[in-house]
């Protein structure tokens, strides 16, 4: 028999692990039935475009990964609010003028470099840069950096589409703001959850292992979509 | 500068670390990752697990087939038309020696593999009016399809069904009753994927597989 205490925390937890083993939350593909939407809209769509935008970040691990590490050690609310904007601002500027130019990038290559901010950043939390060349790199830059990166990967998901040209950027600013919404909901988890965390010692002591964790994710991640490049290539 | 103590681990930690994160990174690819994602499978365990057979399904594909002799002297066109409808009919056993025999009439033909529990769409943008021959069979298996049309510019995810049912094959003829794109949806519910050959010919463009 499971202690009644610890029920609520299994129903609780019980929609996520079916989320995690829902087919739809594998990172960057669309699933059949947004592609289908996809392909077949042809005018404005703003609340569908919201949603797609909203879930892929929600399900879109690589870029949980990333914000899970850029937020690791923040503590304070105001530092939180600036680095998501800095990411925001990045991915929002590459995603508008990708989409709007028709910047064709490969998007392995894209992903592949998503993978690597991921490594960047858990290996940044282990002060690695600065046990190592004895400097801290500008954390702000390059979370803005990195950020443009993200908002590339994003836009080779919406060009997969061949959106009609008519309204385009009102398809595309839908799904922007989908994307923003979708990191909120995501982030306040991500938050809650870590804040639980803070507040346990083994945050501590598990926080080399979670970083270590973090670049072997961005590591799988950099070397599954540079294989992808190799053998389309 | 920056507002973040992170704790600056020891050379030894930091080396550790990261050689730790390379190693599980590489084992997670080479045992995992490819032989599921791309059916590489250097060290066979991907192949002990079943995972090959994934990579080897989850994509739908179509593919294109070289049509021998697309362009036909309009009057053996017209000779042949009867006889494509005619071996049509009679072609529910062995598809392939009755593709082979039809693959010169056809303007189009195409391979489209159906993933094993899912369902595809493969359409045609018809004008008012345009024609539409087909034929198409599976490898075998019985597939649910349905055959239909939707106006162009229509929101309301209106369509018009022509066809609705679960077979190996299906041929026929369509006049489109409006333009906009006209195809098949097809569902493959068995546990492995199906192909399909489609043979087209008539006025229309392809949009492909949806």
């Amino acid at each position: 028999m499971t202690p009644a205490i610890q029920r609520p925390a299994w129903l609780i937890g019980l929609p996520f692990f079916l989320l995690l083993l829902s087919p739809s939350v594998f990172a960057h593909g669309v699933d059949a039935n947004t592609e289908r939407f996809l392909l077949a809209n042809q005018g404005v769509a703003v609340g569908p475009f919201l949603y797609i935008g909203a879930k892929h970040m929600v399900t879109g691990y690589d870029h949980l990964l990333f914000l899970i590490g850029v937020i690791f050690f923040l503590f304070r609310t105001r530092d939180v609010l600036v680095y998501v904007s800095l990411f925001t601002l990045g991915h929002s500027l590459t995603l508008l003028f990708g989409v709007l130019n028709n910047m064709a990038v490969n998007p392995f290559l894209i992903d592949a470099i998503i993978g690597l901010s991921i490594v960047y950043k858990g290996f940044d939390n282990l002060g690695g840069f600065r046990r190592l060349f004895g400097f801290q790199p500008n954390t702000k830059i390059a979370v803005m950096v990195f950020g443009l990166f993200h908002g590339f990967g994003l836009a080779t998901k919406l060009q997969d589409f061949s959106l009609p040209q008519a309204a385009l950027w009102k398809n595309l600013l839908a799904f922007n703001v989908g994307v923003e919404i979708g990191q909120f909901v995501a982030l306040l988890f991500i938050l809650i959850a870590l804040d639980f965390w803070r507040r346990h010692r083994s945050f501590y002591s598990f926080s080399t292992a979670t970083n270590t964790l973090l670049m072997t994710g961005g590591l799988t991640l950099f070397g599954y979509q540079l294989t992808g490049y190799l053998i389309n290539a | 500068m920056n507002d973040i103590n992170t704790p600056v681990q020891s050379l030894k930690s930091l080396i550790i670390a990261t050689a730790f994160a390379a190693l599980l990174a590489s084992i997670i690819l080479i045992s995992a990752v490819l032989p599921a994602e791309y059916g590489i499978d250097p060290t066979g365990l991907g192949k002990m697990m079943g995972l090959t057979a994934l990579s080897a399904q989850t994509k739908a594909m179509s593919q294109p087939l070289a049509i021998t002799c697309p362009v036909l002297p309009l009057q053996t066109a017209e000779v042949s038309d009867q006889n494509q409808k005619q071996t049509a009919n009679q072609a529910t056993g062995s598809t392939e020696t009755a593709q082979k025999a039809q693959l010169p009439q056809w303007q189009d033909s195409v391979k489209i593999m159906v993933p094993a529990g899912e369902g595809l769409e493969y359409k045609f943008h018809l004008a008012k009016g345009a024609s539409l021959e087909y034929s198409w069979a599976t490898d075998g298996a019985k597939l649910y399809f349905d055959f239909h049309g939707e106006p162009q510019g229509d929101k309301t995810g209106y369509f018009k069904s022509f066809k609705e049912s679960t077979d190996n094959q299906a041929s026929g003829a369509l006049t489109a009753p409006f333009e906009g794109p006209h195809g098949w949806y097809w569902e493959n519910k068995t546990r492995f994927p199906v192909t399909i050959i489609l043979n087209t010919k008539g006025s229309y463009r392809i949009l492909g597989l949806m």
